[in-house]
This record gives structure tokens, sequence and C-alpha cells, in this order.
């Protein structure tokens, strides 16, 4: 096998997790692999208590840490376009075969999309066969850096919901949670058209 | 026109990556001055008409990746092996110059006041009328011969006659290290020096300095190529490089070779071949000495150091020489680190993907730390004044002949200390250790017939 990332050849080595899955032979090398980190359970909802998106997400967790390696191989696969990445993160997104809630992924802005030719967080779910629904779309396309925090509270309408969610239970997925404005807004339009949960899952924190 | 025209000579570039804005790029398009092509070729294959392979218009690599693109909407290829310099794609353009050509400088400076051994003189004259006739000439100098300086004259012929001229080598090391020294010898001509993380131009150079990687930026650039180092990693092994040199020259254009150990390949493409198998400096090479160290791994990995390793490298200490030693694999290197930091602790270890490569070998030449372990990464392009070097494991695979003799040229390069120390220390003598002592005696031999 040759390494989807560092592309030395490696000799795949017959483990547990090769007999459990045994569709998804090993893409990546060990030396490579072990340099990702997981991230440990923390609640990043504490910031968001006291503005108005307080309790519209009702709980966040995130799977990798965004060390170096992160950086470097996220980098590779979402500015580098390397759509290919996305399968090394394929037993990630497998339990989410299980999850009984509607998966909805954070959605690119339609001109944003066609620059980048994939959208990033669609294409982890699809790598596990994940099955999902868009049911947000983007309106504002506008970057977020260099803008406070504040300003970032304060950019109106990100998300319009386009579909109906009535009593759903809703978990959203997305692929870096940084300060959260995203995701809490997303849950907050949802949850206003009257979704029952929202939880939400990232690749990768930061 | 100019500056679009100066920048886009020779090279073939991602469309939405110049250093103009689009619009100006489209007009020239429109004008018939720039070339758009795809970015991924389909081949129909003629003789069976289902089978249609497609390849990466700038690397040549077939073996593409499907996706479902936006902007295609749907399947699109893509190519992973040059993704670093932007992604081509089915639905990608490349850009290449088609108005008109550029007039080349005819007026360049040489300032060079050093003097050629009268070997070095005789190559030297040998490749600038390969260069003239424009027939392939391998340049064959043992390590320390001086091979960069019997350059110069065909470079400046050929810069004298308008010519593009490109020295590719696999190393971006040496690309660094030979950068200042052309500026300083052709003061009045524009160079560019490129390698993974090197600025970016926008102006044309008529020299071209550049890892053999870089040369995928352009296409049928070059009138006169020279790969220096051409048998180093990863160019022999990596198609995509020798495609690469091809590409980037223009179709008639020679492709002349420097090494010191040409595989037999080299040795059969080239139409003329220079032999220089002294140094400059006069003296004979360093003639490896086999030493056996049984069963070397099974005691590193028990943190036990070979008692004549240790012994090998107290001598070094005492007689306060510095020394390299060559491991095989960097595993072995990092299990014996402590164990030569017990005998010195500034002992230090240098690998491919060591930040800090540079500055150690620096520290080494510049006596801050008595001894360097290291791969093969050090094989090549470094000289360190009255350096002691062992090899451990020479009969490993990774030790090829031109590997152990590229190690064995890092002995004896000043002309202050023209000798020392050179052990291969081994389990079991390989063939490749004994080819290496024979071509090394035999350049020796050919040496005092002259
Ligand atoms: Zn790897
Ligand atoms: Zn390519
Ligand atoms: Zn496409």
């Amino acid at each position: 096998m040759k390494c989807l990332i560092c592309s030395s050849s490696f000799l795949e080595i017959a483990s547990w997790r090769k007999l459990l899955f045994i569709k998804s032979s090993q893409l990546v090398c060990e030396k490579c692999l072990n340099k990702f980190e997981k991230a440990e359970e923390k609640d990043c909802r504490n910031e968001w208590i006291g503005t108005h998106y307080e309790g519209a997400l009702d709980s966040v967790n995130s799977i990798y840490n965004y060390n170096d390696w992160m950086k470097h191989v996220y980098q590779q696969y979402k500015f580098q376009l390397d759509v290919e990445l996305a399968n090394i993160f394929t037993s990630d997104f497998l339990p989410l075969l299980k999850v009984k809630a509607k998966i909805v992924p954070i959605p690119l802005h339609p001109d944003m999309l066609l620059a980048r030719t994939f959208s990033q967080v669609d294409e982890l779910l699809n790598a596990a066969n994940v099955p999902f629904h868009h049911v947000l779309s983007k309106t504002l396309n506008h970057s977020q850096v260099g803008k406070s925090k504040k300003e970032r509270i304060s950019t109106e309408l990100i998300f319009t919901v386009t579909k109906d969610v009535q009593n759903q239970n809703i978990l959203l997925v997305d692929d870096l949670y940084t300060t959260g404005t995203t995701l809490h807004h997303a849950a907050y339009v949802l949850k206003k058209a009257g979704a029952n949960t929202v939880d939400a899952l990232t690749l990768i924190r930061a | 026109m100019k500056e679009v025209q100066a920048f886009l000579t020779g090279r073939i570039w991602l469309k939405e990556q110049t250093p103009f804005p689009l619009p100006v790029i489209e007009e020239f398009i429109r004008k018939g001055f720039i070339s758009p092509h795809t970015g991924i070729q389909s081949n129909q294959n003629s003789s069976s008409k289902k089978t249609k392979s497609s390849n990466c218009r700038r690397c040549g690599n077939k073996q593409l990746t499907a996706f479902q693109c936006a902007k295609c909407n749907g399947t699109c290829l893509y190519c992973r092996q040059c993704i670093q310099m932007g992604r081509i794609s089915s639905c990608s353009e490349l850009i290449t110059w088609s108005g008109p050509s550029k007039v080349h400088e005819v007026n360049h400076c040489f300032t060079w006041s050093g003097t050629l051994t009268s070997l070095q003189a005789k190559a030297s004259n040998e490749l600038l009328i390969s260069v003239q006739r424009n027939q392939s000439h391998l340049i064959y100098a043992v390590c320390g011969a001086g091979k960069t300086e019997l350059l110069y004259p065909s470079i400046f012929d050929a810069l004298q006659r308008g010519l593009r001229v490109c020295v590719a080598t696999p190393r971006t090391d040496v690309v660094l290290e030979l950068a200042p020294r052309f500026q300083q010898v052709f003061p009045q001509t524009i160079i560019h020096a490129l390698y993974g993380g090197s600025p970016d131009y926008s102006d044309f150079a008529q020299l071209i300095l550049a890892t053999t990687h870089q040369l995928l930026r352009f296409e049928k650039a070059f009138d006169v190529v020279f790969v220096d180092e051409a048998d180093a990693f990863p160019y022999t092994v990596d198609k995509s490089l020798q495609f690469a040199v091809q590409k980037a020259k223009k179709k008639s254009a020679a492709v002349h070779t420097i090494t010191a150990t040409p595989s037999d390949e080299l040795l059969s493409q080239a139409d003329n071949i220079s032999l220089i198998s002294q140094r400059f400096h006069g003296f004979p090479l360093p003639v490896p000495r086999f030493v056996g160290l049984w069963n070397y791994k099974k005691h590193m990995y028990k943190d036990q150091l070979p008692q004549k390793l240790a012994n090998w490298t107290q001598q070094c200490l005492q007689n306060d020489q510095p020394f390299l030693i060559f491991f095989p694999t960097i595993d072995l290197m990092k299990c014996a680190l402590p164990l030569f930091q017990q005998i010195h602790v500034d002992i230090s270890a240098v690998h491919a993907e060591d930040p800090e490569r540079k500055e150690k070998v620096l520290k080494l030449r510049r006596k801050k730390v008595c001894g360097l372990l290291t791969t093969t990464i050090l094989e090549r392009g470094i000289t360190i004044p009255n350096v002691q070097v062992a090899v451990v494991g020479a009969d490993e695979k990774i030790f090829t002949s031109s590997a152990l003799i590229q190690i064995s040229g890092r002995v004896g390069r000043s002309v202050d200390f023209p000798s020392g120390d050179l052990v291969f220390f081994h389990h079991g003598i390989s063939l490749e250790m004994d080819k290496a002592k024979a071509t090394i005696i035999e350049h020796n031999t050919n040496r005092e017939v002259l």
C-alpha cells in the first residue's frame, strides 16, 4: 500500500480494525496515523451563555484536535483541494450510520462550492456512505476572517432553512469548530423553524 | 504585453494563478497570444478504441483520481502527483505563451578569476564543443573533482548566443549552493533559483537553476539543459522528474549530465563523455576499509554500542577530528544516538525531515559539534574539512555502490586535509561494497597513469 498522505509504501498490518471493517483497507501508514490527536470531551458552548444563541445547540462533539499535523493534512484537503483525503476519516464517520437523527451538513455558499469544486463536509460523509440531507442554505458569502467575534455574531442571517424540520431531531456536521458561530447560528435557525433537538459533530476542534 | 510575455515565455501555468488579472489573460487568449490547454489530456488509444487513458498535462501522471465535481457537474479527474503546485483537474486550464517570441539578451558578463586544472580544462572544452554541437554530454567526475566551475564556459557561450539555459538537479541544497556562485560569475544575467518554497518570480530569466521538480512548470523553454547529480534520489526512481526535464527543454535541445556515479543508463545515453578521475587537489581518493561488526543491530537495540564502533568514535574525539556516521535507517540511528551521547554529549543526529539539518551541518563544519549521525541524506553535497567517515551496516540494501562512493567522497576534499579515515562497518561484505571499493581503486589507478 502507498500512504495517502506521505506516499511512502507501507505494509498493511492485519489488525482488528481490518477484521471489523473488511471493506475499509488501511489508506494511511502507521506513522502518519499516529500523528493525529483525538479530541477530549469538552463542552465549549459556555461562551454562548447570555447571547440569544444560548440553548440553541444541545451538544457539540469533535473528533480530532487541530494540531500541526491536522492543520497540514486539512490544508491539503480543503485548500489544495485533495478530495481523496476524505477517505482517511471514513472510520470516524461510520458510527453515524447508526444515528437516528437527521444528518445535516453545514453547506457552502453556491459560489464557494463552484470555486472549490466540492463540499468538504459532504465528502467526509460520502466517504463513509453516510446518508445526509441538505436543509440549510447559506445566504451570505463574506468570509469571517478579520472580523471580531461580536461582528461575526451580529452578521445577520448566515443560513436559511429550506426544508421542513418541524419536530425533527437534527445532527449538524461540520469540519471545523473554531468559535462556534456557524453551528450556533445554524442551530438557532433550525430551532426557530421547529426542530426538536439540534446536536453537532465536527471533525476538528480548534 | 511585455510583462505577460516575459512571465509566460517557456512557462506552463494554471490560468487562475498568474500574477496578472484574469481579464488580461482572457484578452491575450482572444488575440491568440496565449494558448489554453485542458489540464487533463485524454488520449484515445488507437489500438483498442475502448480504453481511454488520460494524463496530467503538467506532470504526465496517468494515475488520476476521480471525484464528483460541482464545477463540471459530473465526474472529474484530478492529479495528486503535482497537487502542491496548484491542483490540476479536468476542468482546469493551463496556459502557454504563443504570441511573438521574446528576444533574448546577448550581452552577458563573465567574471571568474579561478583556474581549472588541466583535467578540468580538458573536460570543460569537450563539454563546450558538445554544447555548441548540441550533442548530449556526460561529465563523469569523481567526488571533489570540482565540476561546477567547468560548466561556466559552456553556459557563458550559450548565453551569449541568446540561448536560454537551465541547470537542474534533484536536490534543493545543490540549487541553494549554486545560486550565489552563479550570480557572482554572471553578475549581469538575470538568474532565477527555483525550489519548493522559493520566491515567486514574475520576470524572465535567461539562466535558471532549479530542482528537477520545479521544471514541471516549464514547457519547451530551454535550449541547453544540464542535470547536475543526475543519478541522485529521487530523480532516478521518479519518472515524473525525468518527464519534467524532457518537457521543459525545447524538443531538439540536448541534455547534459554531471555526476560522480553514473548509472549504466546514463553512460549509454550520452553522445560524448568526459572522465575526470582525479580530484582538483591532485591527491588520490580515500579507499574504504571493511570492518566486521557482527550483529550490530541486535546490540544497538539492546542499548549496547559495539566496541569497535565506540573505539572508532573515541579515536576521532581524541584526534579532534569531526566525524560523520551513516546509518541505514532513521530508526536505528535514533536508537543509537543516546549510546553515542554517552561518549560525548555534543553528538547529534540529522535526517531528511530534520528542520535543523542545515544548522547542524554548519555546526559540524565550524567544529561546534564533534560529530553527526546521519542517514544517506548527507551522502552528497557537503564538504567538511578533515572529516572522518564511518558507515554502519554498509551491507544494507540502501547502501548501493553509488551511495557508498558518494559517502566516501566526503573524505579528504580539502587541500589541507586530503585524506582521512573511511570505514565500512558491516555484517557481511556485500557486492555493492566490493563494487564501490573497486571503482574507487580504479579511479586512483587511472589517475596514476595520467
Ligand atoms: Zn504516511
Ligand atoms: Zn500532475
Ligand atoms: Zn471539474
